[in-house]
């Protein structure tokens, strides 16, 4: 309780103002961190399970769907580090056709692992190993930061399951000024997927994207993104333009809000007899209660290289019981020029434990 | 002449002007305190704006442009901001407000702090390890809070060392004439004061000393008040009731952070009707069901009231907020 740095200078302080009020004690000093855990990371395990309850496919099944260990700890005051590793079931193919049969294996992908430098000044943020690329704005969310079951179809179509995520550079500015407007470019390898194929260190994916942000007023903010993508597709080129729209209803009432969301993608190629591609997601998230959030959503997409198109149209309940688990009902109907429309009821059960989520715009 | 010297002026001018150092901080009751201490030298403007719960605020990216050019990063610390201040400062590529930097700081530092655990589980809710960081509802965390914002402002502003130090006592000054009455304030001192205050001795004291009568301000309006039970909607105003001598006798939330459950309420209406709860505290931004369906069945009132300045109108700077308080709660419990 004795602070006689504290005194002294207050004292001094006091003869310059002429006041009568005495600085504090402090009354709580910090007690020092118990030295065993002080410099773990911050680790959390997010859990997904499910079960597909309809499938007029025949593929009812309960499945322990995902396992996402996410790691995020400071390397040294100029680095900070993230790493994400997915443990799911080989096949994950939620709402395709042509999925193997009796495939009932796990396999472990690193999501991402990444340095991220955000303290080189002047506004320049500098990102370094495998990570989510800059594309749009859902595919960069993990499984539990999504509104719905899975990735949407335009995102699964060009870039695989978990959308496009890859080793590479990330360098990204931020524009001084209130107005919030960041421009990003990135070098990745991406790894083949239904778009690009054979990139590599001197023929790498190139990522660029510049986003902006509103505030309309406390409640009602908006993000808007363009995208752009270029790279190999064999011996060819394929590029991608994409546009992605988020609006959030906040007010400050607990119970309430609303999320539209929505990205539409434009893919081209060089490659002969490639025609372009368009596909797009929406999706409006309403919270109906504290605790009760209903969606709906409608996706589009051609698939690259084909003439295939297949449309989903769905909705989902989704019960947040605490920040850390849900419980969510999606329905969706896919139709396709492909193959005999499909109606899949999934139940999902998630949850996460350790570090405390980021609530991330 | 004349010229150079209008010259010298408006470049000085200028000078000041350019010079003005930028806070940003969490809340606006920070906020409000840094406007205090800060005076004229500072622009302060806070991330979170209206009756908001200081718990779930997203990363805006416009936040991100406003703490970029920020001299100054005020949070109160102990897991409040847990889920935004890291995604604001990382993308606000402002090193100088980095954690660990001379522009960063967590005004509890150094503050009474209640509810600190060492064996913490989320079985018990969304609950703080540190402490439960509600603690500007007790003046004497304000002081605190204002002689640590006094110091980062130093740090940041060195040549400003005079106007804060200025400020800050005079913040102090006010807070404790605010609290206790200038005739006590001028009797026996505040560090007397604030010392009975925390043992829980206040009015004994004062008595002794045939000073009782004397007490005026937020403690001589509370002070009838004390030892008498009130509910709260979430453990956020328990700061305010151990200062005041009041005993927050149950949550309507079953654990912090979980939405009111049926069942817990039908414990919360047996716990009011047994300890003869008079009010039930809650923020504007909750819904009024809960506190309602246990009102209805118990002689207790709802008082919605700020948690933090700018939650209502009226609440526009810290003793506003405290004003209102004290006249809601007071009132209620007379």
């Amino acid at each position: 309780m004795t602070v006689p740095i504290q005194s002294i200078v207050a004292g001094a302080a006091m003869a310059l103002s002429g006041a009568t009020a005495e600085p504090p004690e402090p009354q709580d000093p910090q007690p020092s961190q118990p030295a065993k855990n002080v410099f773990n990371p911050q680790m959390s395990i997010v859990t997904d399970f499910r079960g597909i309850l309809i499938d007029n496919h025949g593929e009812k099944e309960w499945k322990l769907n995902e396992l996402e260990f996410g790691f995020a700890a400071d390397v040294d005051p100029f680095l900070r580090a993230e790493a994400y590793i997915s443990v799911h079931k080989s096949g994950h193919h939620h709402h395709e056709e042509g999925m193997e049969e009796g495939l009932d294996e796990y396999e472990i992908e690193i999501e991402e692992a990444f340095g991220v430098y955000s303290g080189l000044g002047g506004g320049w943020q500098v990102k370094l190993g495998k990570f989510a690329g800059a594309v749009g704005r859902i595919q960069r969310n993990h499984i539990d930061q999504l509104n719905f079951l899975d990735y949407p179809f335009v995102i699964q179509d060009l870039f695989g399951d978990h959308g496009l995520r890859a080793p590479g550079v990330h360098a990204s500015y931020l524009f001084p000024g209130q107005q919030f407007l960041e421009l990003t470019l990135e070098a990745v390898q991406a790894e083949d997927g239904p778009l690009f194929e054979h990139a590599k260190l001197d023929k790498p994916v190139w990522i660029g994207r510049l986003r902006t942000f509103f505030d309309f007023s406390e409640d009602l903010s908006a993000q808007l993104g363009g995208s752009i993508l270029t790279g190999p597709r064999d011996e060819d080129r394929a590029t991608v333009f994409g546009l992605d729209y988020t609006m959030k209803w906040q007010p400050g009432q607990k119970g309430q809000s609303a999320v539209f969301e929505a990205e539409a993608y434009w893919a081209n190629s060089n490659e002969p007899g490639f025609s372009s591609t368009f596909g797009a997601f929406a999706a409006l998230t309403y919270q109906v209660a504290p605790r009760v959030f209903l969606t709906g959503r409608f996706d589009y997409s051609e698939l690259p290289g084909t003439s295939d198109v297949r449309r989903g149209f769905g909705g989902n309940v989704t019960y947040r019981l605490s920040e850390f688990q849900l419980l969510r009902l999606e329905l969706m109907r896919i139709t396709s020029n492909f193959d005999d429309p499909r109606t899949v009821l999934t139940f999902q059960f998630q949850y996460l434990i350790g570090a405390h989520p980021a609530h991330k715009y | 002449m004349r010229i150079a010297i209008i010259a010298s002026l408006l470049l000085f001018g200028l000078t000041r002007a350019v010079a003005t150092i930028n806070v940003v901080t969490t809340t606006q009751d920070l906020a409000s305190i840094a406007r205090a201490v800060g005076g004229s030298r500072v622009s302060v403007s806070s991330i979170v704006t209206g009756a908001r719960d200081p718990h779930f605020i997203e990363a805006r990216p416009s936040y991100m442009s406003r703490v970029a050019s920020a001299n100054l990063f005020i949070a109160i610390g102990l897991d409040l901001e847990v889920g935004y201040e890291r995604p604001i400062l990382d993308g606000s590529r402002n090193r100088r407000v980095a954690i660990g930097q001379p522009g960063h700081l967590y005004a509890s530092a150094g503050c009474l702090i209640l509810d600190r655990r060492t064996d913490v589980s989320r079985a018990d809710g969304d609950v703080h390890p540190h402490g439960n960081p509600h603690i500007w509802l007790d003046p004497y965390n304000a002081r605190q809070m204002a002689w640590n914002i006094r110091g980062a402002l130093i740090r940041v502003d060195p040549a400003g060392r005079d106007d804060y130090e200025k400020n800050a006592l005079a913040f102090l000054d006010r807070v404790d004439r605010a609290m206790f009455g200038a005739a006590l304030v001028d009797r026996f001192g505040t560090s007397t004061l604030w010392t009975w205050s925390q043992d829980g001795r206040l009015m004994q004291r004062l008595r002794e000393n045939g000073a009782a009568a004397q007490l005026s301000g937020w403690a001589g309006k509370m002070a009838p008040a004390a030892g008498q039970a009130i509910i709260s909607y979430h453990r956020s105003w328990i700061y305010f009731a151990n200062r005041f001598g009041l005993q927050v006798v149950a949550e309507l939330e079953p654990k912090p952070g979980i939405e009111p459950t049926p069942g817990h309420l039908a414990s919360v209406v047996e716990i009011a009707r047994s300890r003869n709860v008079k009010a039930i505290v809650q923020e504007p931004f909750y819904s009024r069901g809960a506190a309602d369906f246990v009102a209805g069945r118990t002689q207790a009132k709802v008082l919605v009231l700020p948690g933090s300045v700018g939650h209502t109108p009226v609440a526009t700077d810290y003793f506003k907020l405290m004003d209102v308080i004290v006249d809601s709660v007071s009132s209620a419990l007379r």
